[in-house]
C-alpha cells in the first residue's frame, strides 16, 4: 500500500510539469475562448457579453455559410475522389518495377514543398496570361481560357484540384505503408485457391487495409475542414465569397474585421464541426473494419 | 532508487524554475516595451528632452530603441527616410541603435496588438486607428513641446485626439486618391480628363479601341477593390450630402440606396465592356502598377503615393517615362468629393522605459529635414507648421486643387462596420469576376451592417 502510494505520487510528480503546461496553454485559453465567443470584443478593449448573438449570426453570414459549404465540399471530394485515387496510386507503386523508387519519390515530392511556394507558383501558372491558358491557346481551345482563380465558377474547384496535387501523394504514402504491412503469405494462400486480380484486392487487400483507410479518411476530413492556406494565399476567399472556407472566414473575422468575439464563436463552431464529422466518419469506417 | 528518481526530478524542476526566473528577468526589458537597453541607467532617465544640446551633452549611453511600422518598405523615399532618421538620432545619441520592427501590411496591426498584450511593443509606433489609445497603449503627448509644432488641423486630427488629449502626432494629411492617368497617352489619343461618368466610359472605350487596357486593376489585394469602390461612393454619396455617412449609420439610408447601386452598376458596365485587365482578380496592386507604368494601361485607381511609385516603376522596368495626370471619380452629374485623411501617426508606448529617448526620436522623425521629403514621397501635406513639402511632380498641384474643392474628409468606412465594408468589397470582386449585379446582393451588406453596427466608432 505504502509502495503503491509512493509510486502514485512519483507518477503525479513526473506528470505535474507537463500537466501545468497543458492546463496553462491549452485548457485555460480554450475556456477563455468559450467566454470570448459570447462577447462583442475587438481584441483590445473590454469584452461586452452579448449572449448567443455571435452563434446565431454565424448562420446568416455569407462568409461563414459559404465557407462551411466549401469546406464540406472539400471533405466530400477528399473522401470520394482523393482517397480512391491515393489508394490506386499506392497499389500501383507497391508493385516492383525498375523506376519504382523514383516514382514513389515523385509522388511524395509535392508534400515536402512549402504550401506557400506551391500557391505562388500555381497562382502564376493559372493566371489569365499564364502557362495553362497558353497551352489551351496553342491547342486551339481559346474559348476555354479564363482567369482560373478569378471567376466564381472556377476559383474553388481550382483550389480543390490544387490541394489534391499535394494530398494524394501524402495519402498514397500512408496507404503504401499499410499495403506493405499485409503478410505476403495471405496472398499466396489465396492464389493457391485460385483468387486473382480484383478478387485478391476485394477479399484481402481492402479488409486488411481498413484500419489505414480509417486513419487516412480521418486525416482527409480534418484537413479539408481546416483548409486555410491555399485559399488565403491564392484568392483570399474571392471573387465574392466563392472560395471562402470556414477557417478563412474565421481568420478574416478576427484579423480583417477585428471582430474577435465573433471569430472565436466561429472557431468553436469549426471545432464542433470537425468533432461531429470525425466521430461519424470514424464510427462508419470502424464498423466497416469489423464487417470486412 | 525511487528516492533518487524523486531527488533528480526535484533537481530538474529547480533548474527549470531558476531558468524560468532568469528568462523573465531578461524579457522584462523587452516586455515592458523598452527595447533592449544595454546601460540600465538609460532605463531610469526621466528628464525631459529639451533640445539637441542637452541631449548631446549627456547621451553617450548605448541602447537600442525600437520603432514599429507597417509601411517602411524598399521604395527609395522610404529607405531615405529611415537613413535620415538614423543619422539625425546619431547626433543626439551617438551610441544608440534604432531597431526597425517592420511587418508590411495589415499583419503589423495584429502583431502590434499581441505585442501590447504581452508588454513587448516597440518604444515608438506608427499607427492609424484609435483603438490603441482607447486601450491605454500610448503615452499622452498633450503637453509635450512637439504638439506646439502641429498645425490647428493636426491638433484636432481625429486620428490622434481622444477625450481632449493627444495620444500621438499625425504626420501627413493625404487625399484618399483617385484616377491617375497617362497624360502622354491621353494627348496622343486626343483624350481629355473626364468630368462625368459617361465621359469616363467614353474615355475607356477610346483607350480600349486603341489597344490599351483602360484601367489596370490589382484586386488580388482586396484593399484596392475597396479603395475603388469607396472613392466612387464618396462622390456619389457625399458630394451632394455631407451627412450621407451619418444617415447610413442612423438607418435613414439603406445599402440598396440608388447611389450605392449606381456604383455597382458602373462596375458591371465596365466589366462587361472589357475596360479592366483580364487578370484583374489574380494580380496584386504592384503588378497592376507595373502594367500602368509600362504604358499598356491608360489609367489606375490608387492613392496619392502613385506619382513616386510610378516614377520608381518606370525606372526599374526601363519603361518610357510619361507625365502623370489625375482626376477624381465622379457621379453621373460630375460631382466629386476627395476625402482627406491622415496617412500615419506616431505615438510613444505608454510603458516604454526609454521615455526621453523616445520623445527625442519623435522630434527627429518629425523634423523638417527628415519628414518633408518622406511626405513628398507619400503625396501628403504636412501637419507640422515647420515642415514644408515640395512635390516634384506637377500632378500633385492638380490633386491639391481637387482636395481644396472638397468639403468633407470622412469616408463611408467611418460610418459602417468593417464587416459591411468587407461585404461590399466582396460584391465588387464578384461583379468584376463577371457575375451580374442584382440590387438584392446588397442585402448581405445590410445584414453585416446590422450585425456589427455596435462596433462602429463614429468620427464625430
Amino acid at each position: 500500500m505504502n509502495l503503491n502510494r509512493r509510486k502514485f505520487w512519483t507518477g503525479v510528480l513526473f506528470l505535474l510539469p507537463a500537466l501545468a503546461v497543458f492546463l496553462l496553454f491549452f485548457y485555460y485559453p480554450f475556456l477563455e475562448s468559450v467566454y470570448y465567443s459570447f462577447t462583442l470584443w475587438n481584441g483590445s478593449g473590454k469584452p461586452e457579453f452579448i449572449g448567443w448573438d455571435n452563434y446565431v449570426n454565424l448562420f446568416t453570414d455569407p462568409h461563414m455559410t459559404d465557407g462551411l459549404q466549401n469546406s464540406l465540399k472539400m471533405a466530400v471530394f477528399g473522401i470520394v475522389v482523393q482517397n480512391p485515387l491515393a489508394l490506386l496510386v499506392a497499389v500501383l507503386i507497391n508493385k516492383r518495377f525498375r523506376t519504382g523508387a523514383f516514382i514513389r519519390t515523385a509522388i511524395y515530392f509535392p508534400v515536402i514543398v512549402s504550401l506557400v511556394v506551391t500557391s505562388v507558383v500555381w497562382g502564376q501558372l493559372l493566371q489569365f496570361d499564364g502557362f495553362f491558358n497558353e497551352i489551351l491557346n496553342r491547342l486551339g481551345l481559346e474559348s476555354w481560357t479564363r482567369d482560373w482563380l478569378g471567376t466564381l465558377k472556377t476559383s474553388f474547384p481550382t483550389i480543390i484540384l490544387l490541394s489534391q496535387w499535394q494530398a494524394i501523394g501524402f495519402c498514397a504514402v500512408i496507404y503504401l505503408a499499410g499495403l506493405q504491412s499485409i503478410p505476403p503469405d495471405m496472398y499466396e494462400a489465396a492464389e493457391l485457391e485460385g483468387a486473382r486480380g480484383f478478387t485478391l484486392f476485394r477479399n484481402i487487400t481492402l479488409p486488411m487495409l481498413m484500419p489505414t483507410v480509417t486513419i487516412v479518411l480521418f486525416l482527409t476530413v480534418v484537413g479539408a475542414l481546416k483548409l486555410f492556406d491555399l485559399p488565403y494565399i491564392m484568392t483570399n476567399g474571392g471573387p465574392g465569397t466563392s472560395s471562402y472556407t470556414l477557417f478563412l472566414a474565421v481568420y478574416n473575422a478576427a484579423f480583417r474585421e477585428n471582430n474577435y468575439g465573433y471569430a472565436t464563436a466561429g472557431g468553436i463552431f469549426l471545432a464542433v464541426c470537425i468533432i461531429v464529422v470525425s466521430v461519424v466518419q470514424l464510427s462508419v469506417t470502424r464498423r466497416r473494419e469489423v464487417e470486412l | 532508487m525511487k528516492k533518487k528518481a524523486i531527488s533528480s526530478l526535484l533537481a530538474v524542476l529547480c533548474v527549470i524554475f531558476v531558468l524560468a526566473a532568469c528568462s523573465n528577468g531578461n524579457s522584462g526589458n523587452a516586455s515592458n516595451g523598452s527595447g533592449t537597453p544595454v546601460n540600465s541607467e538609460s532605463a531610469t532617465v526621466e528628464a525631459d528632452h529639451t533640445g539637441e544640446d542637452d541631449a548631446a551633452a549627456s547621451n553617450d549611453e548605448e541602447f537600442t530603441i525600437r520603432v514599429g511600422s507597417w509601411f517602411l518598405d524598399d521604395r527609395p523615399y522610404q529607405q531615405a527616410y529611415m537613413k535620415a532618421v538614423e543619422e539625425g538620432y546619431k547626433k543626439l545619441y551617438p551610441n544608440a541603435k534604432i531597431q526597425w520592427d517592420i511587418t508590411l501590411g495589415a499583419t503589423y496591426f495584429d502583431k502590434l496588438k499581441a505585442q501590447f498584450a504581452s508588454d513587448s511593443a516597440p518604444d515608438v509606433t506608427f499607427f492609424q486607428k484609435k483603438d490603441w489609445f482607447k486601450a491605454g497603449n500610448f503615452m499622452d503627448l498633450t503637453n509635450e513641446p512637439i504638439v506646439s509644432r502641429l498645425t490647428d488641423a493636426g491638433k484636432k486630427s481625429p486620428a490622434v485626439l481622444y477625450e481632449g488629449k493627444l495620444f500621438g502626432v499625425p504626420l501627413g494629411s493625404t487625399p484618399a486618391g483617385g484616377v491617375w492617368y497617362n497624360m502622354d497617352l491621353f494627348n496622343e489619343l486626343g483624350l481629355k480628363p473626364p468630368t462625368t461618368v459617361q465621359e469616363f466610359m467614353d474615355v475607356c472605350e477610346k483607350l480600349k479601341a486603341a489597344g490599351k487596357t483602360p484601367i489596370a486593376l490589382g484586386f488580388k489585394d482586396v484593399w484596392t477593390a475597396q479603395l475603388f469602390m469607396s472613392l466612387w461612393l464618396q462622390s456619389y454619396g457625399f458630394a451632394s450630402d455631407t451627412d450621407y455617412g451619418m444617415k447610413m449609420y442612423n438607418g435613414e439610408i439603406n445599402f440598396d440606396d440608388p447611389a450605392i447601386q449606381a456604383v455597382f452598376k458602373n462596375f458591371q458596365t465596365m466589366q462587361e465592356k472589357g475596360y479592366f485587365n483580364k487578370n484583374a482578380l489574380s494580380i496584386d496592386w504592384p503588378a497592376s502598377a507595373q502594367l500602368f507604368a509600362s504604358g499598356d494601361a491608360g489609367m489606375i485607381v490608387q492613392g496619392p503615393y502613385m506619382p513616386g511609385t510610378n516614377k520608381d516603376n518606370i525606372q526599374k522596368g526601363g519603361f518610357k517615362p510619361f507625365q502623370l495626370g489625375y482626376f477624381p471619380l465622379m457621379d453621373d452629374k460630375g460631382n466629386t468629393q476627395v476625402p482627406v485623411g491622415t496617412n500615419a501617426s506616431l505615438a510613444i508606448n505608454a510603458k516604454t522605459k526609454l521615455v526621453p529617448e523616445s520623445k527625442a526620436l519623435l522630434d527627429v522623425m518629425t523634423s523638417s529635414e527628415v519628414l518633408g521629403s518622406w511626405l513628398a514621397g507619400e503625396g501628403a501635406l504636412s501637419y507640422f507648421t515647420d515642415v514644408q513639402v515640395k512635390f516634384d511632380d506637377p500632378v500633385m498641384d492638380t490633386l491639391k486643387q481637387y482636395v481644396d474643392k472638397s468639403s468633407f474628409s470622412n469616408r463611408i468606412e467611418d460610418f459602417i462596420p468593417t464587416s459591411a465594408t468587407t461585404a461590399m468589397t466582396d460584391l465588387v470582386t464578384k461583379v468584376i469576376s463577371g457575375a451580374p449585379f442584382h440590387p438584392s446582393d446588397l442585402k448581405a451588406v445590410q445584414d453585416a451592417f446590422e450585425k456589427d453596427k455596435a462596433t462602429v466608432v463614429l468620427p464625430y
